[in-house]
């Protein structure tokens, strides 16, 4: 018996969006070479936003059920396969942050001015790649108050009428600071792209 | 650069970084959906950021423990990874990805799932077109006995006993759920070449096959229905040949819901 055999007939040469496409007619092998090529970056976002390994590895289960149940709707039309793939961590895992919202503990590190972005509780054991040395120096070209709200938003799975509570600012300012940030991040990695 | 994005109060428009940031209300999220059909330019501008916050989402690689992957596949796949035909595999998995979805289940596969739940570790699955990993015997039964305690542990989980010649055998339901389980203790073997085969008896009087099993050398059985059980009148036990379509054996028990 092989101890753990190589997917087939999903391969290297197949994109994203094949195997996307192949889970969608039912090809389970499609499926785990998605799982396989994105699980450490879903992973990696969910650990992020939850700061718990076992709520992080519920999203990670819970989103790639859903890759595997949804992947007839997903829309080449609009973004990427892994941009599906990762939206969909991504909702899972903020939606667990928003029903855990009693849970204060989890929250210790929303202060004020708290920008961990580049010192998080992960941080020694993440891999450090060419994607993430570009998201880091783009994010430093935003103003530290853009920052901060992209911070709170993404990372903290706080809403734009949390984010102007917790800041103190209304709520149109939130929405203007994670526009501006989301725009300048994006000139920001067009730029290193 | 022309910017889609209008400051206009209460503007949908307006609502898109939140949107692609998952930073919006319920209700929030709910109106920039309903705009979005509607308006090529949100559209364009989401396609255009997404792979700005896709990159940030990915910039932080962690790698899972391996057991995720396993218990991933397991929950997907476990109880038709036993197939053993192309058709069968084809049939069987819409109903296996979806197992609260019971009601979508066909009742063609629920022999190959019992068997494989029956020849446990040991069984290596090949569909044909995909090979599964080599524990798949060992997956289908941790899949099938977490839904097992999963059903039993339901808050309005439902206990009915069947009454059998000999054994004890109990009916376990959860309407919550719409997932239902047979659990017994000291069943005897069914005549040689056949199976214990469970029926759920609908209201209009048709009948759907929901399990078959034999049970262990000690004469359990822990096995899961594979029909819905809140559409059932009642659930039948028979003995049958293995695949029977419909029940023309001798009747054990029938416990009405």
């Amino acid at each position: 018996m092989r101890p753990d055999p190589a997917p087939e007939p999903a391969d290297d040469l197949s994109s994203p969006e094949e195997l996307l496409a192949a889970c969608a007619s039912g090809e389970r092998a499609a499926f785990q070479a998605l799982y396989r090529e994105f699980s450490a970056a879903a992973y990696g976002l969910a650990l992020r936003v939850l700061r718990d390994e076992h709520l992080a590895q519920d999203a990670l289960q819970e989103a790639f059920t859903q890759v595997w149940t949804d992947a007839g709707r997903f829309d080449p039309e609009s973004g990427s396969a892994r941009a599906w793939i990762m939206t969909l961590v991504h909702r899972r895992a903020v939606d667990r942050v928003r029903r855990d919202q009693a849970d204060r503990q989890r929250g210790r590190a929303w202060g004020t001015g708290q920008l961990d972005v580049d010192h998080d509780s992960v941080a020694e054991i993440v891999e450090l790649r060419a994607e993430h040395r570009r998201v880091r120096s783009a994010l430093a070209a935003l103003t530290p108050l853009q920052r901060q709200a992209l911070e709170l938003a993404y990372h903290r799975g706080m809403t734009q009428a949390q984010i102007a509570d917790h800041l103190g600012i209304p709520l149109g300012t939130a929405k203007t600071r994670l526009r501006d940030a989301l725009q300048r991040l994006r000139l920001e990695m067009e730029g290193t792209s | 650069m022309t910017t889609p994005w209008h400051d206009l109060a209460g503007d949908p428009h307006d609502l898109l970084p939140g949107f692609l940031l998952d930073a919006l209300d319920p209700d929030e999220s709910e109106r920039f959906t309903g705009h979005l059909p509607s308006c090529a330019a949100c559209r364009a501008e989401l396609a255009a950021l997404s792979d700005t916050i896709s990159d940030l989402a990915s910039a932080s690689h962690v790698a899972p423990p391996s057991d995720v992957e396993d218990q991933l596949m397991a929950s997907l796949f476990g109880p038709s990874v036993s197939g053993g035909t192309v058709d069968d595999d084809a049939e069987g998995i819409v109903p296996a990805v979806t197992p609260l979805a019971s009601h979508r289940r066909r009742w063609m596969w629920p022999a190959a799932a019992a068997a494989a739940f029956i020849l446990g570790a040991g069984l290596v699955a090949t569909t044909g077109v995909l090979h599964v990993a080599d524990t798949s015997g060992q997956v289908v039964a941790d899949g099938e006995a977490q839904l097992i305690l999963d059903v039993t542990s339901a808050p309005d989980a439902h206990f009915m006993p069947l009454d059998l010649p000999q054994g004890t055998a109990k009916l376990v339901v959860s309407s919550g759920m719409n997932m239902g389980a047979v659990m017994a203790t000291d069943l005897p073997m069914p005549a040689s070449g056949r199976e214990y085969h469970v029926w759920t008896v609908m209201a209009d009087g048709s009948m759907k096959s929901a399990a078959t099993f034999t049970p262990d050398t000690a004469g359990h059985v822990s096995v899961m229905l594979h029909t819905g059980v809140n559409d059932a009148a009642a659930f039948m036990l028979t003995v049958e040949d293995p695949g029977a379509a419909h029940p023309t054996g001798e009747m054990l028990a029938e416990v009405q819901v």
